[in-house]
């Protein structure tokens, strides 16, 4: 240990992530890890942590203070800043949906099943950040710290997405009409999926006469398309399976962009 | 005869091996007899459910290699492979034992005898971590879920349900018809696996007085 800080004002939804557990798929237990990893990737290199070191996740609010001397990097800036003793930094809510906070030498938290991230659809994990916890600071982790300020890459204008392993269950243009419209990035945003709103849903067909499908497994950015037509885009925390037809996958790379889609906002599609 | 299961892709790097119904578990055991599973050479996840098992690798190589090799496995026959069998002790005293009887028009020590009688196999894992679906009752023993779900059914209630049987890993809300229940750790996330019953593994019920 080499550090400590405290934790003045939790904030919104705020989590500790690291890489998650993947591997445990089979056991029912989902993944997690950062929403937006790119960005918690970017902060962490902007302290010199490794990628996947244990950083704070949270929709805004957070308030901490520092115990130590400490080196941190907050994704509403992406510049390293030197904190005394005593001082408190905050995260406002800012134009994303999470914001990361990292911590050069990394936040030391309970690893459980070989993972820091808390997971919100099972509670595994260590609990969700809380007003007054205290977490101590791991050693330096003596790489250089070089960077004034990291720019993040700007997303594309369309996210990429491959076809779906259930186009059979739609009518034979659903894919098409996936990349053609222009769909908003619903309130239903969570760690679990978001949830989107088209102009034209996606039609069923049903398969030897049934629009039932068995659950089945689910990836990362897998497109849930229920009878409802609103598809679900799903985000760390996702079930290991489900029942609805997986009409198409999100491009991993441009994951994170699509999670920094706020609610109330469009998003576009193109074929990957 | 070479066993050519089908392929939907999910994505480059998954895709889902369409398998018979009861095949998905055992098939993710033989694989991993062989070496492939989650977190072998390449392997990210292999998920099992209903009617299919996922493969999610690392890159399409990886990928490629994996299903090539999953979708042509035969499955030993119950029996003919020293299988290991996990004994959950279950204590009958569930709160639907009589209702799921009659239901069934058999009696209680029907269902019973039923449940200890035959090994179930785990199918898959799904709804909660650690919760595993049982194949193996007769259909006569195939019940939906009741219609209005318990908020809260304890840690350790064996119940039954569209079709299959389980163990509640944890306390959760539910809606599975309650035989009885078990002290057996089926799940514990201070153990490496931290399930007792993976994909594919056999189960006996053993019937006690008391848990």
């Amino acid at each position: 240990m080499s550090g400590a800080l405290t934790i003045i004002r939790r904030g919104w939804s705020t989590t500790l992530q690291d890489r998650g557990r993947p591997g445990l798929a089979h056991f029912g237990v989902p993944t997690s890890g950062p929403v937006d990893r790119p960005l918690a990737d970017l902060v962490n290199r902007v302290v010199g942590n490794p990628a996947g070191t244990t950083v704070f996740e949270t929709a805004g609010g957070l308030v901490v203070r520092a115990e130590w001397p400490l080196v941190v990097a907050a994704s509403p800036t992406g510049a390293p800043v030197s904190l005394q003793p005593g001082d408190e930094l905050a995260i406002e809510p800012g134009e994303r949906n999470v914001e990361y906070l990292a911590v050069r030498g990394g936040i030391l938290a309970e690893q459980v099943l070989g993972s820091s991230s808390h997971d919100t659809l099972s509670g595994i994990g260590p609990d969700p950040v809380d007003d007054g916890a205290r977490y101590e600071i791991g050693d330096d982790p003596r790489t250089p710290v070089h960077v004034d300020v990291a720019p993040l890459a700007e997303g594309p204008d369309r996210i990429r997405l491959w076809p779906g392993p259930r186009l059979d269950r739609f009518v034979d243009d659903a894919f098409d009409t996936m990349l053609a419209g222009r769909w908003r990035v619903t309130e239903f945003w969570s760690r679990v999926g978001v949830r989107l709103l088209g102009e034209a849903p996606a039609r069923r067909r049903p398969v030897d006469g049934s629009n039932e499908l068995p659950s089945e497994g689910l990836v990362l950015g897998a497109v849930q398309m229920p009878p409802s037509g609103e598809p679900v885009v799903m985000l760390p925390d996702h079930p290991t399976t489900g029942g609805y037809p997986v009409i198409a996958v999100v491009h991993v790379d441009d994951l994170g962009s699509f999670a920094r889609r706020r609610p109330g906002g469009t998003v576009r599609f193109v074929a990957a | 005869m070479t066993i050519h299961r089908p392929i939907r892709p999910m994505g480059p790097v998954a895709a889902l091996v369409e398998c018979a119904p009861g095949e998905p578990g055992p098939l993710v055991l033989a694989a991993r007899r062989v070496g492939i599973g989650a977190g072998s050479a390449g392997v990210v996840e292999m998920v099992p459910a209903a009617c299919t098992v996922l493969v999610e690798c690392v890159d399409a190589e990886s990928l490629d290699r994996t299903v090539d090799l999953v979708r042509s496995i035969e499955i030993g026959r119950s029996g003919s492979d020293d299988v290991e069998v996990v004994e959950i002790p279950v204590c009958f005293d569930g709160a639907d034992l009589d209702e799921v009887a009659a239901r069934c028009a058999r009696s209680a020590d029907e269902v019973i005898g039923t449940v200890v009688a035959g090994p179930l196999t785990v199918a898959f894992c799904g709804f909660a971590p650690g919760f595993a679906y049982l194949d193996g009752l007769p259909s006569w023993l195939h019940l939906p879920r009741r219609d209005t779900p318990r908020a809260r059914v304890p840690e350790g209630s064996f119940a039954v349900a569209a079709g299959y049987a389980a163990v509640y890993p944890s306390a959760s809300p539910g809606g599975w018809n309650l035989l009885g229940s078990t002290s057996a750790e089926i799940w514990s996330i201070d153990r490496d696996p931290p399930a007792v019953l993976a994909p594919g593994t056999q189960v006996r019920i053993i019937a006690v007085d008391r848990t």
